[in-house]
């Protein structure tokens, strides 16, 4: 197996070319913060926050409709952890188009494999509600907006671990 | 994401961060990750194969009982393919990452950033 690809030097020369001037300049920390966890995995409620661009499809089977990124509206958007996957389905865009799919919404929003581990009890449950989140590219947007709103859910849900998965 | 996830930890609830852009990730440092060596989009395991997806969520769950080292990245060992082409490709100027349409949406997206940017500056004193 090869190395892992270069994203960052990569997307830069890649929107130079495209005559971005400015380079996006991704979020760069030399310590990071750490809370262990507290208690035993199978007694604890496990929340899951994604970027993934996944909808709740109504009930003549139609995607709700997809915003755009990067306003000040609300970003945080709840789906019922009890939702079955097939009501579920996925308007992501930016993802390697020409290697992989979004077809399959487990492959990046695993509600049905969160199910089955609450089911089976290697975890403690799920809370009421899982979070997506529209990707910013205000790094201030997301930190004063996004990021507290998404504590204030997982808090009221009485979260004790969450998973988070971009795309 | 990264960003959640360090803000979410700071404030007491633990986090695991999975990941198919491992230099991203070693930039921004989230406090647990689960590097997986695919295609972006397909984070949380291949396409159509419950098993590898099952095993790619419970490495990250694994990870959240076992990690002591802030910033860990876990490396799986799964392979997407024997050719990795795709990994010379993306992002190459012979494959446009974006279709026409979601590149004119990611635009506009772009653009009302750096208007509410624009806006708020307007409005903070200096």
């Amino acid at each position: 197996m090869g190395p892992p690809v270069r994203y960052i030097p990569k997307t830069h020369e890649y929107y130079r070319r495209l005559g971005y001037a400015i380079p996006y300049k991704y979020a760069r920390f030399d310590t990071t913060p750490f809370a262990p966890l507290g208690k035993p995995l199978e007694r604890c409620r496990v929340g899951l926050v994604a970027t993934a661009g996944v909808t709740l499809l109504d009930d003549d089977g139609r995607p709700s409709p997809m915003k755009v990124m990067g306003g000040e509206e609300a970003n945080v958007v709840e789906i019922a952890s009890d939702t079955p996957v097939e009501r579920l389905c996925s308007i992501e865009e930016h993802y390697d188009r020409h290697a992989t799919t979004v077809e399959d919404v487990n492959a990046f929003f695993p509600i049905t494999h969160l199910q089955d581990l609450a089911r089976d009890g290697t975890i403690g449950g799920l809370p009421p509600r899982l979070q997506k989140i529209f990707p910013n590219y205000s790094h201030r947007v997301t930190m004063s907006r996004d990021a507290p709103e998404v504590l204030a859910q997982l808090r009221a849900d009485e979260v004790d671990a969450a998973l988070l998965v971009p795309v | 994401m990264g960003l959640v996830a360090r803000h979410l930890e700071a404030n007491g609830i633990p986090t695991v961060t999975f990941s198919c852009a491992r230099d991203i990730t070693q930039s921004v440092r989230p406090p647990r990750s689960v590097f997986l060596d695919y295609p972006l989009g397909s984070t949380c395991g291949r396409p159509h194969d419950a098993a590898n997806q099952r095993a790619v969520l419970l490495a990250g769950l694994r990870l959240l009982e076992t990690g002591r080292t802030p910033g860990e990245i876990v490396d799986l060992p799964d392979e997407w393919s024997a050719d990795e082409t795709w990994k010379r490709l993306i992002f190459s100027p012979g494959q446009p990452f974006l279709t026409d349409e979601a590149e004119a949406r990611r635009q506009a997206g772009l653009d009302a950033a750096r208007e509410a940017k624009r806006r708020t500056k307007a409005t903070t004193p200096d």
